[in-house]
Order: C-alpha cells, then structure tokens, then sequence
C-alpha cells in the first residue's frame, strides 16, 4: 500500500490514535468520575465505622448497618479552615459524649500514597484500631499493610510514652518487644515499606495532637 | 461484562470473510491456543513476562487475581490489534501496541474502580502491572499482527491459560514454604520456621528454576 509509506502517514496515524484513545479514556473519566469518587467516600466511612467497632463488630454488620453507624456515633468531622487534617469525633448518639477519636494517617509509603485510619480512646492514647485502606505497596510484601492480620498488631497499643512523647513505632519484623506497649513489629521483607508507614503515622499523630489541643 | 462479550462476537463476524473454513472453535484454533499453553508457553519457551512472575508469586490468591486479569488484557489486546493491523504504519507499530494496551488497562481498572470497588482493591497495583508485562506487547509483536482476529483471540487466550499455569504453579510451593499457608489457611505443621528465603525474589528465581528444569524434562525443547 502506498499510503502507507509516505511520511505523513505515521504522523496522521499516531494523531488519530491519541486523540481517539485520549477521547475514550476523558469520556470515560466523566461517566464514571462520580461514580468512583462516590466509592471512595463510601469505602473511607466504612473504614471509620470499622476501626471505630472493632473488626470483629463490623464483620457481623450488614452493609445498611455500617451506614447508620458512621450517621449516628461520627459527631463531627473537623476540619478547621486551612487545617492540615481532618478528623472524626466520635460521640454516644444518646449523651453526645466522646467516645473515640478517628485520625487520618497519610503520606507517601514506599511507592505511592498511603490513607489508614486510627481509632484512639478519649485519653488520647490508647489505640483502639487502625486501617490501611487505600495503598499502592508491593503486593505480598509491602501491601500486606492493608491485611487485617498485621493492622490488629496495633490493637492496644499506647501511641505515648511514659513521658508523654510520641513514641509508637514499627520495629523491623521480629524485633518488637511485646511488653512494649509502643512497639509494633514489622513485616517481613517490607522494611522499606514500614519505615515509610512508621514515618507518616507519627507526623500524621504529631498533627492531630496539635489540632485537637485548640 | 459487556466487554467480555463484545470480544466473543467480534471475532465470530471477522472469521465469515477471513478465514471461512475454519469456526470460531475448530481444530486449528485449539491447536494455537494450546501451543500458548504448553509447546511455546510465554515463560518457559519464550521467557516472557518473567519479572510479573517473580513479583506476585509469593502468595497464591496474588498469582490467580494476576493470571485472571493478564489473560483478559492479553485476548483484548490481541484482538483489536489484530483488527488494525492492516492499518498500523510499520514505523510506529509499537508505540500504537503500547497506546492500545494502555488505554485497555486504564479502561479496565476505571471500570473495577466505579462498578466492583472491592475487587479494584483486591487488585490493587496488580491492573497497572498489566501494562509492562512483556507477554502482552510480545504475543502482539509476534503474532496478533501477521493473525487474523479469530486466531489471535485463541493465542492470546492459550498465552494468558499458559501463563496462568506457570504462576500458579510457582507460587504454591512459594506460599507453602515460606508463610506455610496456602491461599491464606495453614496447612504446614507448627513445628515448621518458615522459609524467608521463599518468599524473597531469589526464591522465586530458584523456583523457577526447578520447575524449568522439570518440565524440560518432561517436554524437550530444540534449540534451534
């Protein structure tokens, strides 16, 4: 085919295919745009009745459950104008005493973006659980992250020290001192991946605790 | 799936005035789809799509999730290239594969995203993966571009079943011997210390090797 040699051809050719795919992918990003922005939400105030009720709870709640909750025990969300978090205070439906305080945990991780959530008792220290819900780690290593079994190593856990600092940690895998109630052990061949998450976790509760003092 | 579906029909109106004397599921499109399979599977014969293969075998549901998504890119793919092929200028051919199979992959994971937001999750950075995986670009190169859609739907489907195999087969001594689970359930003893070295990427090489070694056994390849 003759057309097929000339030089413009190839040019005409890759300029139709951009456009084409771009327009299928941009079309695509407006249909479903709301549509994914929607599940996140959704999939961010199921991950805040869960650590909010404990995994054990939320498993055995059905799904209009899990909506009613996140209604009635999330008080408030705050975020102060040009606040550098937003967070959840949890209250009793009934009295509107704080039960719980949920604090975002986000940063980078190793690869990309990590968003977990912290449930913490009104004392401000105790740990009643965390999740790791949206993150891009390697799967199987790093990814293991967002598994329920590692994120229960941090049931009870005490994010302060003796002395009132910001002191929980993740240790390399197998080092954590259990008796420590502000160590969490590590994951195996994911160090690179927890030093990230330790890294963001503490500035993300260092912020928090500032917030929540005003 | 409206996609899975489009992909079927397609290629049954192609084959009328393609390739008429041979229907959709003849012998001669089983043999292509079984030489993806076994006699030049992509990672054994072909060493393709190897470093996807190291990477989520450590965990068995990780290997099956890979293999389900992959094999559905790599008939996708196959097929629509293999329509354009009498119309994708030489020059640029491989940048036209690689924008095909991005725009595939992006369609793919916006779809799980607003529709199975859980299994979008499941699958994590595994549908991007899909895009560097060499045996989608390679099956293209090599054979969705000389092929008529029906057969290149057919190898990419033996491609995709091929690769399947391989990572499953890598990746349940890989789970058993180095977390002592397989698809998550305990099935070693207690007794057992795990086997961090399995489940590190030398582990993967050294499984791969072994099972090489085996099916070579089993299978003699001629070097040419």
């Amino acid at each position: 085919m003759p057309v097929r040699n000339s030089r413009l051809y190839p040019i005409l050719f890759g300029v139709l295919l951009a456009v084409v795919c771009a327009t299928l992918l941009k079309t695509l990003d407006v249909a479903l745009g709301a549509r994914i922005e929607r599940n996140r939400t959704y999939d961010r105030e199921k991950n805040v009745v869960l650590v909010l009720v404990g995994r054990e709870t939320f498993a055995s709640m059905k799904p209009g459950q899990i909506g009613q909750t996140y209604k009635s025990c999330v008080h408030e969300v705050r975020q102060n104008p040009g606040a550098p978090i937003e967070y959840y205070r949890c209250a009793d439906p009934a009295t509107k005493k704080t039960t719980a305080y949920v604090l975002p945990l986000e940063g980078m991780g190793l690869w990309d973006k990590v968003r977990g959530l912290m449930c913490l008792e009104t004392n401000l220290d105790t740990i009643r659980a965390v999740s790791f819900y949206d993150q891009a780690e390697t799967p199987g290593l790093g990814g293991c992250i967002g598994e329920a079994a590692w994120a229960k190593r941090f049931d009870g856990k005490q994010i302060r020290n003796a002395n009132g600092a910001v002191a929980i940690t993740i240790t390399k895998a197998g080092t954590a001192d259990a008796k420590d109630p502000n160590e969490v052990d590590g994951i195996t061949a994911a160090t690179m991946t927890c030093n990230a998450v330790n890294k963001l976790m503490q500035v993300s509760i260092k912020r928090f605790l500032d917030e929540v003092k005003k | 799936m409206s996609d899975e579906q489009k992909t079927q029909d397609a290629p049954a109106e192609e084959n009328a005035d393609e390739t008429p004397q041979h229907s959709f599921f003849s012998r001669k499109h089983r043999k292509v789809a079984r030489e993806g399979v076994w006699v030049n599977n992509p990672i054994f014969c072909q060493i393709l799509g190897v470093c996807s293969a190291l990477a989520v075998t450590n965990r068995l549901d990780s290997a099956i999730v890979m293999s389900i998504a992959l094999t559905f890119v790599l008939c996708c793919s196959n097929v629509i290239l293999s329509y354009m092929r009498n119309f994708i200028p030489n020059r640029i051919r491989m940048i036209v594969e690689v924008a095909v199979i991005a725009t595939f992959v992006i369609l793919i994971d916006q779809v799980l995203k607003a529709f199975w937001f859980d299994m979008s999750k499941t699958l994590g950075p595994y549908v991007g993966l899909i895009i560097t995986n060499c045996i989608v670009m390679g099956r293209a190169e090599a054979y969705a571009l000389q092929n008529p859609v029906v057969p290149s739907f057919w190898d990419g489907l033996g491609n995709g079943i091929g690769y399947s195999f391989v990572l499953c087969a890598i990746a349940i001594p890989r789970e058993i011997l180095g977390s002592g689970t397989l698809l998550g359930a305990k099935v070693m003893p207690t007794a057992y210390e795990n086997c961090q070295l399995m489940i590190l990427a030398p582990g993967a090489f050294i499984m791969m090797g072994i099972l090489l070694w085996v099916l070579r056994a089993i299978s003699p390849v001629e070097e040419e």
